[in-house]
């Protein structure tokens, strides 16, 4: 197998833009999808039961079909003309992203709920029995709890998006995948390339694996 | 003692949705700067009557007045109710997030909108009468059992409530610190404050209280009185059982 | 935590930065200094010797006959040339909905397709043939030899060369997939027996890995090849790409380009 093509600083510059965009995607679509992630959280963990119904059917649908499908029903549907701003077609990247936060939100937001129910049911009845309305209760009881169980999770969902965001390769968007394209036609080493891609995602999601165990480790109580 | 009655429960009934019943035609009434304990055999109902006391359960029928007022009225104020009505429960529920401080100071600043500078130094003043203020940064899982216990009725206490609700207060502790748990209970009794005990410490029952009330499974009220005539000579044939069950003599 | 969010905020900035100077899917081709208008392609770069990216003067760009043939209908139109490089799948959605003017990419011209693009004139007509491993090229000595039960044979997927597969090989396995070079791949790890490609695409893979021969087969319709997509309707554009693929076909410019592009992709 002939790896030469690692040695040339232009194909690697190639590899390594890929990755950097990889990561900037994912990260995007933790970020912000962990924000949006909230919002179907609340509702699913509501009283009132057409929120209740509404977020659970949106999340379930979410879940389970395969995320190239919601990318390409929502490339169909958002319709933009072919503008470059910052180095990227935002014709490609706004549906992706959008689809891609859609998605991100939809698991992020059963990891927040999951955290949330893991809190004992006797924080919340100490609370109460204060006089702590409900906001006071889930501000400052449940939620500094169910952070602890919540940023693991969270971590997890990072790796799996940093994965996830090799669709956008066939989108047009420069990530790893698509600088595999590129390098791959150009050197010939197929099988090469993507092993050396395969490589420079693991370089990815294994420290990311370990940032996570430090700060679950970081916000256990003080022992 | 010259009373009010602090809460008034008529005909207090609870029935789950598969038909069992908590709570069976319950009606007692809970007098002021009295401790009300009761005992009985688990599956009475006796947790259930005292949590609908501060509204953390609803009846499904019945009535409970509170200084005269029907706290199952849906426009009855519930946090308010709960500034006023405390609660102590089996496994302390002190925040683990928070130091032993902020646990007691938390809900002074925030529901009693005290100052923040007042709220500490009432919970220092209640800790060093207990002995635990150099425990202030610590936090919850550095303590004791029999520590954090008292911690929460310290935490209870702060909010100056008219009543404290006991659920079980000692039934999680192990044998050795049951003993400095129920000092600072029978400490609290001299305040004058109301106090509704559920428990099975019947030593602490003789003594303190003022009114025994005996619960029977199926949530029915078998007998109230005195505790030197529960103890010594019960009417109701269910109330000699449960007592000759729970005090090992041999 | 505040911590941890604003180190998330200054990654994800310098990211941003970072990616712009990076590598990105459009490119352009300035014609003339004095035109001041685009014209965009549509146009998948995983296919030489048709289009794909190669470093000129330190700098990534994209080759090939297309590009070539792109470059000379924006001359003729008075504009600069401007290529968005994407998935085969998306380019003919992205005509209809004119994020793209028209596209090229070595697109054989069906039925199918006709619903819903117009094509030009066939421009280049290639000769499909079976790629198959050196050390089974005495195995097959005529078409029908393929189609057999035990075999593989695998083509791009929703191209003509797909139909030619379903057609002779019948009783093969087939596979079809997207990516030409993961095709080619397969073939050289022993996991398909055959793939069926145009010649010129072939002939690039046979000079650059070792181990690969081409059948002395013929199959196909010689009559078929590529042709330019433009949306719907857009007759203008259409006249203007068709005069142009005349010119160069008449001239001999296009076999040049032909030529040119193939030895190209020789590396």
């Amino acid at each position: 197998m002939d790896f030469s093509f690692v040695l040339d600083p232009y194909y690697l510059g190639i590899l390594f833009s890929g990755l950097g965009m990889t990561l900037l995607l994912a990260l995007l679509s933790v970020v912000f999808g962990s924000m949006l992630g909230f919002i179907p959280a609340f509702m699913r963990l509501s009283r009132h039961k057409v929120l209740h119904v509404i977020s659970k059917s949106y999340v379930e649908l979410i879940r389970g079909t395969p995320l190239l499908v919601q990318v390409l029903l929502i490339y169909s549907m958002v319709r933009l003309p072919v503008v470059v701003f910052l180095g990227i077609d935002l014709s490609s990247f706004i549906p992706g992203m959008l689809a891609l936060l859609i998605n991100s939100s939809a698991y992020v937001s059963e990891i927040i709920r999951g955290g949330i129910l893991s809190v004992p049911k006797g924080q919340k009845e100490a609370a109460l029995s204060l006089g702590m309305n409900q906001k006071q209760t889930m501000r400052k009881i449940i939620l500094p709890q169910a952070i602890k169980h919540i940023i693991p999770a969270l971590g997890n969902e990072f790796v799996t998006m940093i994965k996830e965001t090799s669709i956008f390769m066939y989108l047009g968007i420069a990530e790893l995948m698509y600088a595999a394209t590129i390098v791959r036609t150009s050197t010939y080493a197929v099988k090469e390339t993507y092993i050396v891609v395969a490589i420079l995602y693991f370089m990815l999601t294994f420290p990311t694996a370990k940032l996570m165990g430090y700060f679950e480790k970081r916000l256990s109580y003080a022992k | 003692m010259p009373n009010n009655s602090l809460f008034k429960i008529e005909k207090l009934s609870k029935v789950f949705e598969d038909g069992t019943k908590a709570l069976d035609d319950v009606s007692l009434t809970i007098n002021q700067h009295e401790v009300t304990i009761i005992i009985g055999p688990s599956g009475s109902g006796k947790s259930t009557l005292l949590r609908t006391l501060n509204l953390m359960e609803y009846p499904t029928e019945g009535t409970i007045e509170f200084e005269g007022k029907n706290i199952l009225n849906p426009n009855y104020d519930v946090y308010e109710h709960r500034k006023h009505v405390g609660m102590v429960f089996q496994n302390f529920n002190l925040f683990p997030h928070l130091t032993i401080l902020e646990n007691l100071t938390l809900a002074q600043v925030d529901v009693l909108k005290r100052d923040k500078s007042e709220a500490i130094s009432k919970a220092m003043t209640l800790l060093e009468k207990v002995g635990l203020a150099e425990k202030i940064n610590n936090y919850p899982n550095q303590l004791s059992g029999g520590q954090q216990q008292r911690v929460a009725i310290l935490r209870a206490l702060l909010m100056d409530p008219t009543a404290i609700l006991f659920d079980e207060p000692t039934s999680a502790l192990d044998p050795e610190m049951i003993k400095e748990v129920l000092l600072l209970m029978k400490d609290l009794i001299q305040t004058g404050i109301t106090m509704i005990i559920v428990t099975h410490e019947m030593g602490f029952a003789r003594h303190f209280a003022d009114k025994i009330v005996v619960m029977d499974k199926g949530g029915k009220i078998i007998e109230e009185g005195h505790p030197s005539v529960i103890f010594n000579e019960p009417k109701n044939e269910k109330t000699k059982q449960f007592l000759s069950n729970i005090l090992t003599s041999f | 935590m505040k911590k941890l969010v604003s180190l998330i905020l200054a990654v994800t900035a310098g990211l941003f930065l970072a990616s712009c100077q990076g590598q990105n899917n459009i490119f352009t081709y300035t014609r003339d200094e004095s035109y001041t208008e685009y014209i965009t392609l549509g146009t998948s770069a995983d296919y030489p010797p048709y289009e794909w990216p190669m470093k000129v003067s330190g700098k990534q760009t994209l080759v090939g006959i297309d590009i070539e043939i792109a470059k000379e209908v924006a001359k003729a139109l008075g504009k600069n040339l401007k290529v968005v490089n994407k998935g085969f799948e998306f380019l003919l959605d992205d005509l209809e909905n004119g994020k793209v003017d028209f596209v090229l990419a070595g697109m054989n011209p069906s039925e199918e397709r006709k619903k819903q693009v117009d094509f030009s004139m066939i421009y280049y007509e290639a000769n499909q043939v079976i790629l198959v491993n050196e050390s089974e090229k005495d195995s097959f000595a005529s078409l029908e030899s393929l189609n057999v039960a035990s075999l593989r044979i695998g083509a791009q997927i929703g191209s003509v060369q797909q139909t030619l597969v379903e057609e002779h090989f019948n009783k093969a396995q087939t596979q079809f997939i997207q990516s030409v070079p993961d095709l080619v791949l397969r073939l050289s790890n022993k996991q398909l027996n055959a793939v069926v490609v145009e010649r010129p695409v072939a002939e690039g893979y046979l000079k650059n890995i070792s181990g690969l021969h081409i059948l002395d087969l013929q199959i196909g319709n010689p009559e078929e090849g590529s042709a330019a997509a433009v949306q719907k309707g857009n007759t203008e554009l259409l006249a203007v790409i068709n005069q142009v693929l005349e010119s160069l076909i008449s001239s001999g410019k296009m076999d040049q380009i032909i030529f040119d592009m193939t030895e190209l992709n020789k590396n």
